[in-house]
C-alpha cells in the first residue's frame, strides 16, 4: 500500500485535495471501540492491548466502531464520509488483482464523491 | 538517550507535508552555514550489539517445529570495535549545512548491520525498494555535531524462505570535531508492540522484539549546540526520503472526524496491522 497507490502523485493529490486523511493500527481502532469491537469475527482474536488512559467520546467511539465493522484484515483504507457513515473499502489484498493499483484506488476514491 | 522514534501511536502522526515545508524555509538559511566534518583522527570506538528474543507475535509462526530454530538469534559479534574511517565511510564528502540529509552508503552501511547477522541487506525481500539508510545533520556546535541516522534493512535468516525485517533502525553519530573522532553511536530498532515483521514463506507474521540495537561510547555532558533543528523535524525529513506517502496531509485519528464535518470533507482511513511509516507491516 505505501509504495503502491499512495505513492502515486495523482493519488496524493486526490487525498490532499479532497478527504481528512488519516491512518491508525487495527489494535487502536479496536481501543477506540471498546466493546463495539467484540464479535465482529470471532476466528480473529482481538488484540492484546491496554485500555486508553482517558475515556473516549460516544462519537469518537461510534466512528471506530463504524471502521472497526467495516475493516478487511490486515490492511484496509476505508472511506467514511463527514457523519462517520461508511462509503467503501479497498483491502489492500485487492491491490493484486489490479493491472493498474492506483487507477484502481483513484477509483475507490471516486465513490466519495458520488455520495454526497 | 532519546532517539525518538517513529512510534505508532494511537492518534496517528502528524502533518508531515506541513513541517516539511517549515523545515525547508530553516534549510534555506542554514545553506550559507556549512561544516566540513572530517572523522581522520585515526580513533575507533567499541560497539556493543544486544538482540533480545521474540516476546510476542500474533500467530507464533516462530515458536513452530520446524523454525524455532531459525529463529534462535543473537549478534554475529556481541562487540565490535570500529575505526573513525569505517564511521567516515557514512559521511559525505563535501561540506553539510544543518538540516541536510543525505543517503547512507549501502557498503558502510551493512559494515555496522552485519554486526547483528550476516544476512543483512537493504534489499528488502518484498522489492518496494525501501531499504537503504538516510542521516541528517541534526545539531551543531563549534566542538560538537550530531548526526541522526533512519535505516530500513533486513536479515536474510535462510535464502528464499526466512526474512526478518525490522521496522526500522534510528540512530546517532557524535562527532568531536576538534578531535575529529566520534565519541557516540547508536543505532536501534524502536521499543514498540508489532515491530518486527518475520516470515518463513509463504507465511508472514508481525512481531514484538524489546530490544535489538548497536551502542558505543557516550555523550559528554552539556553540549551546548549553536545551532540545532529539533530532533522530531529531523525524523521527518528522514522518512520523506523513503517514504513518498509522507506528502499527504495526515492527522490523528482521534480528530478526524471533526476536521471532516468542518471542512465538509469524506474521511480517508488506512487501518493496519503494522505501522504505516515504517516496514513492519
Amino acid at each position: 500500500m505505501r509504495a503502491g497507490p499512495l505513492s502515486s502523485n495523482a493519488v496524493i493529490d486526490e487525498l490532499n485535495d479532497k478527504f481528512v486523511n488519516t491512518w491508525i493500527l487495527r489494535q487502536d481502532v479496536v481501543r477506540f471501540a471498546g466493546d463495539a469491537a467484540k464479535g465482529k469475527d470471532p476466528r480473529l482474536p482481538l488484540p492484546k492491548v491496554a485500555p486508553l488512559p482517558e475515556p473516549v467520546d460516544a462519537r469518537l467511539r461510534a466512528f471506530a466502531a463504524e471502521v472497526y465493522a467495516n475493516y478487511t484484515y490486515p490492511v484496509d483504507s476505508l472511506l467514511l464520509d463527514a457523519d462517520g457513515k461508511f462509503i467503501a473499502h479497498f483491502p489492500a489484498s485487492d491491490l493484486f488483482t489490479y493491472q493498474s493499483p492506483d487507477q484502481s484506488y483513484s477509483q475507490f476514491l471516486q465513490k466519495a464523491s458520488k455520495r454526497k | 538517550m532519546n532517539l525518538g522514534s517513529t512510534t505508532a501511536r494511537v492518534d496517528g502522526v502528524v502533518s508531515l507535508a506541513l513541517l516539511l515545508a517549515v523545515a525547508n524555509a530553516t534549510h534555506a538559511q542554514a545553506q550559507d552555514k556549512r561544516v566540513a566534518l572530517d572523522l581522520s583522527g585515526g580513533g575507533s570506538l567499541t560497539v556493543t550489539a544486544e538482540w533480545s528474543p521474540i516476546a510476542d507475535s500474533t500467530y507464533r509462526i516462530h515458536e513452530q517445529k520446524d523454525n524455532a530454530s531459525i529463529f534462535m538469534l543473537e549478534p554475529a559479534k556481541a562487540i565490535q570495535t570500529y575505526s573513525d574511517r569505517d564511521f567516515g565511510a557514512l559521511l559525505p564528502k563535501e561540506p553539510l549545512a544543518l538540516g541536510d540529509v543525505w543517503r547512507l552508503d549501502q557498503t558502510a552501511l551493512l559494515n555496522f548491520m552485519r554486526q547483528f547477522h550476516a544476512g543483512a541487506t537493504t534489499d528488502l525481500h518484498h522489492g518496494t525498494g525501501a531499504g537503504g539508510g538516510y542521516a541528517c545533520l541534526r545539531a551543531i556546535s563549534s566542538n560538537y555535531a550530531e548526526i541522526v541516522l533512519r535505516v530500513n534493512a533486513e536479515f536474510v535468516l535462510a535464502p528464499g524462505k526466512a526474512y526478518y525485517t525490522p521496522a526500522q533502525f534510528s540512530g546517532r553519530v557524535l562527532i568531536d570535531r576538534e578531535r575529529r573522532h566520534v565519541v557516540e553511536f547508536a543505532l536501534e530498532l524502536p521499543d514498540r508492540n508489532t515491530n518486527v515483521d518475520i516470515n518463513v514463506l509463504p507465511y508472514a507474521d508481525i512481531v514484538y522484539v524489546p530490544r535489538m540495537r548497536l551502542r558505543g561510547g557516550a555523550a559528554p555532558a552539556g553540549v551546548d549546540w549553536t545551532e540545532k533543528i529539533d530532533l522530531e523535524e529531523a525524523q521527518i525529513r528522514l522518512a520523506a526520503k523513503f517514504y513518498r506517502f509522507a506528502a499527504i496531509h495526515w492527522v490523528p485519528f482521534k480528530d478526524a472526524l471533526e476536521k471532516a464535518r468542518k471542512e465538509k470533507k469524506p474521511v480517508h482511513v488506512v487501518v493496519l496491522f503494522g505501522t504505516l511509516d515504517d516496514e513492519s507491516c
